[in-house]
């Protein structure tokens, strides 16, 4: 895993860490990277994970890695990343970036492990945003891009 | 990851850089041996000249073999992803430091002077042998071992030269040439040169090792080019009692005004060289010491003018002035400002590229309308299917790029010039593209007016919200291999019926800064970018030609008050911004009095600067300040600013990284500063953000509005005059 996957930090270098050296595998780490500043407002973003998979591949993969077929191994392993991070991670958000097709899909600290489940259902292939509907147990896509036709 | 080239050389630490190429520490994998690596300076990739320039230093440094000379190695060029090759040259490496760097700790006895300077005799007495004109002499080139060996280098103006002055025509006009500080008074005049202008140049280097500072100082590089010329120096004992009077003679012997006065040779001046190193006895005439008894100051500050305007040849100033100046001096226009600025901005040839809706089409069909120096050509508007898809997988490549450019796949560079390519053709297939590819051969070719050719502006005029939207300065040509923004100013034309800010008719050109970071929101570096324009105003600010004044203090308030005292013509801010989708609006974060955030949206900031008539640029570099929502016109909070009437607004379609705005806010201004139109100045700081970010794919986020198409940001006579 830990070539397939790099996880970004925006100030959060020990939660980067946690999820990084879950993230690689027995004996491995996936690569840690601190995201460069910016010049924007919003600061609500702890973690970004850059897979060069699909989402689906990847929490399959991963989901093989820890041993678990439910999602809740999956659900532990960000729960302990968001422990970590400053405030325990409330109202703070980890993206994961299929970098094959740009979808991020916003994780948070309270995702049951049925989300992971569903989420690895999904067979998504567009560079949309998806984030988790709690009220209607679903995955829910924001901000479909206008088109310019 | 280290960079290797040609799969032998590792590139390690940076060494220097000059004002065209950056040399590093390298080592030779197959040899075992450390080398000096030369590679174009960064923020030149991609030009033309400069590559051409660069490649001449190369073959005239690989044809000289000899001691005193900095050796060639190897030579290469490394291939780029788009096809391109950066040119480079594998060097000597010399333990030891430019007599620059050694003159910073004091100026010599005048015996090792006299040495240093016999030994830069050597290796260009060798060079002329074989036809080459160093033509930049000066400290900063000539390296000085610490086991006392002198070494010449950096023969990247040099210019092969013929015996009887028939040498192949000089194609320099528009590049670096020479140091002020050590200008021939030929050069000066844009007079043909020779051997004899080394050796000019060797003797004001002698002159500078004996005093301790150049022969002529002066407030500006017109003044300084002028004493060249027209000044005899002040013989260097004046200012060293060690220089003895034979020296002295022997110096302005080398620096006689007439190249017929001068040693006829290098090798002549250094027999002279060592004739007083050795007994004594010198052919020069004696220097009247009467001349020099009055004017001439004890030596002053010179390490540091020389720092920020001796060595650096590129130094311009407003070119209005300068004539004007050159006027009362009585010297020809042409010829000193082309030696003296070494750098003449691009003329410019537009193709305008209008969308708009057909009017004869009830089903809400587009068409482009194209018109350049090729013709004129209207085609309909192709937008293929998938587009937004497409735009949302290029937004999510950029973003990544932002957050570090090592984390950029193929994947993102596929999906960047995959929107590239759809927009490319949406708007330039078939007789547009022919028509576009004509237009640029024609600006290519040059005319009576622009000998050595045009760049081609784009000037894009997309009428409808969605077609504003879209991110055209991704375009991507699939048979050049290259990102029309890169290699094209690239301008977004407004058209309202609102007046625009008028030319700047005198200096100076008032700039307010503000640099904004709440205590909030993750600090930025703005004091380094507030250095940085300083910096790369700073000659225009000494010469008078520009007044740079900054916000005290971060409030809305605070730039109100300073907006109450007077008009400004360029406006800078730097700080956090961003769009409210759910408002349809842009801000940017201002603070409150108690330092913390206070977002002041794109509506508001248009009335604080309501007032501001005379205000020509805005530079919003924040993030998303050029963000609209696609479905009303002028949405963004740059258009906000457009609407109120000012000329330009440079800003930020994206989430931009601290370090690519800033290092396109750099470059922009030393741009500006050397003259450049402010869309050619947007499109060098483009290619600046993508190679010093290491291929970046930020490049694309800066967007430029214009609402004229004079896009000097000091007025042209043309536009003076209407």
């Amino acid at each position: 895993m830990a070539d397939i996957v790099s996880v970004v930090h925006f100030g959060e270098p020990e939660a980067a860490a946690v999820l990084a050296a879950g993230l690689g595998g027995p004996g491995a780490s996936a690569p840690v990277v601190e995201a460069q500043r910016t010049r924007a407002v919003a600061a609500d973003l702890a973690l970004l994970v850059l897979v060069a998979l699909p989402v689906h591949g990847f929490l399959k993969k991963l989901g093989e890695m820890l041993g678990e077929s439910t999602g809740a191994g999956i659900a532990k392993l960000f729960n302990a990343a968001f422990a970590r991070v400053r405030g325990g991670g409330a109202g703070r958000s980890i993206v994961l970036r299929d970098g094959v097709h740009g979808m991020d899909v916003e994780l948070t600290a309270d995702l049951p492990p049925a989300a992971y489940e569903q989420l690895g259902a999904l067979i998504a292939a567009e560079a949309v945003t998806l984030r988790y509907d709690p009220a209607a147990g679903a995955w829910v896509a924001a901000g479909t891009p206008v088109d310019p036709r | 990851m280290s960079i290797r080239l040609g799969g032998r050389y590792e590139v390690g630490e940076l060494l220097g850089a000059g004002g065209m190429g950056v040399v590093y520490r390298g080592h030779d994998l197959r040899l075992g041996r450390d080398v000096a690596v030369k590679m174009l300076h960064p923020r030149l990739g991609g030009d033309e000249l400069a590559t051409a320039i660069f490649r001449r230093e190369v073959l005239n440094t690989a044809a000289l073999n000899h001691p005193a000379i900095v050796a060639a190695y190897d030579a290469g060029e490394e291939p780029m992803p788009n096809g391109d090759g950066v040119p480079y040259l594998i060097m000597e490496l010399v333990d030891g430091r430019s007599l620059r760097d050694f003159l910073r700790s004091g100026r010599p006895e005048p015996r090792l002077a006299l040495q240093i300077t016999a030994e830069v005799c050597a290796a260009l007495e060798f060079s002329h042998r074989h036809g080459t004109v160093h033509r930049d002499i000066k400290p900063g080139n000539v390296m000085l071992s610490y086991a006392g060996q002198v070494k010449v280098m950096d023969f990247g103006i040099a210019r092969a030269f013929a015996p009887d002055g028939d040498g192949p025509p000089l194609r320099l006009s528009a590049a670096v040439i020479g140091t002020i500080l050590y200008l021939s008074p030929e050069q000066a005049r844009g007079a043909p040169v020779d051997a004899r202008t080394d050796v000019y140049a060797a003797g004001c280097l002698l002159y500078t090792l004996l005093a301790g500072r150049p022969p002529f100082l002066g407030d500006d590089p017109i003044s300084i080019a002028y004493k060249h010329v027209r000044e005899d120096p002040v013989p260097p004992s004046r200012f060293n009692p060690d220089v003895r009077d034979d020296v002295d003679a022997v110096v302005l012997t080398a620096m006689n005004k007439s190249p017929l006065d001068r040693y006829q040779s290098a090798e002549a001046f250094r027999a002279e060289l060592l004739r007083v190193l050795t007994d004594g006895s010198v052919a020069a005439a004696p220097v009247l010491p009467r001349q020099w008894t009055r004017g001439a100051g004890a030596p002053g500050s010179y390490w540091t003018f020389a720092s920020h305007l001796g060595e650096t040849s590129t130094v311009t100033a407003w070119r209005a002035r300068v004539a004007e100046r050159l006027d009362r001096l009585g010297e020809s226009h042409t010829a000193v400002e082309e030696v003296v600025h070494g750098w003449r901005p691009p003329a410019v040839a537009d193709l305008e590229v209008a969308v708009s809706r057909r009017p004869d089409r009830a089903d809400g069909g587009h068409t482009v309308l194209l018109r350049g120096s090729a013709g004129e050509v209207e085609v309909p508007l192709r937008l293929p299917a998938g587009l937004d898809r497409a735009v949302a997988r290029a937004a999510a490549a950029v973003d990544t790029a932002r957050l570090s450019p090592a984390l950029t796949s193929p994947a993102d560079l596929a999906a960047v010039r995959d929107l590239g390519g759809m927009l490319f053709s949406a708007v330039l297939h078939g007789e547009a593209g022919a028509l576009y590819r004509g237009c640029r051969a024609a600006a290519g070719a040059g005319d009576a007016r622009a000998p050595h050719g045009r760049l081609l502006r784009l000037v894009l005029r997309p009428r409808a919200p969605e077609h504003a939207a879209l991110p055209w300065e991704l375009m991507f040509d699939e048979l050049t291999g290259a990102h029309l923004a890169l290699e094209h100013p690239l301008v977004r034309y407004v058209e309202l019926p609102v007046p625009v800010a008028p030319p700047v008719d005198r200096p100076p050109l008032h700039v307010l800064g503000m640099a904004v970071s709440p205590r909030d929101l993750p600090p930025l570096a703005v004091d380094e970018e507030r250095h940085a324009v300083e910096s790369a105003l700073g000659q225009l600010t000494r010469d008078g030609l520009v007044r740079l004044t900054w916000v005290n203090g971060q409030t809305w308030k605070d730039l109100q008050r300073k907006l109450y005292k007077r008009q400004y013509h360029v406006l800078h801010i730097v700080g956090h911004g961003g769009y409210r989708p759910e408002l349809g609006e842009g801000f940017l974060a201002f603070a409150d009095d108690r330092g913390r955030s206070d977002p002041v949206s794109a509506g508001d900031l248009g009335a604080i600067l309501a007032g501001q008539r005379q205000l020509r640029l805005a530079v919003l570099n924040t993030c998303e300040s050029a963000r609209g929502d696609g479905r009303r016109g002028y949405s963004s909070t740059a258009e906000a600013l457009v609407r109120r009437g000012v000329g330009t607004v440079l800003s930020m379609r994206d989430v931009v990284s601290d370090p690519a705005a800033r290092t396109f806010a750099t470059v922009f201004y030393e741009a500006v500063a050397v003259s450049a139109p402010m869309d050619v100045a947007a499109m060098l700081a483009r290619l600046a953000v993508k190679r010093d970010g290491q291929g970046s794919l930020e490049w694309s986020t800066p967007t430029l509005f214009m609402r004229s198409t004079h896009s000097s940001l000091f007025g042209t006579a043309e536009e003076h005059h209407g």
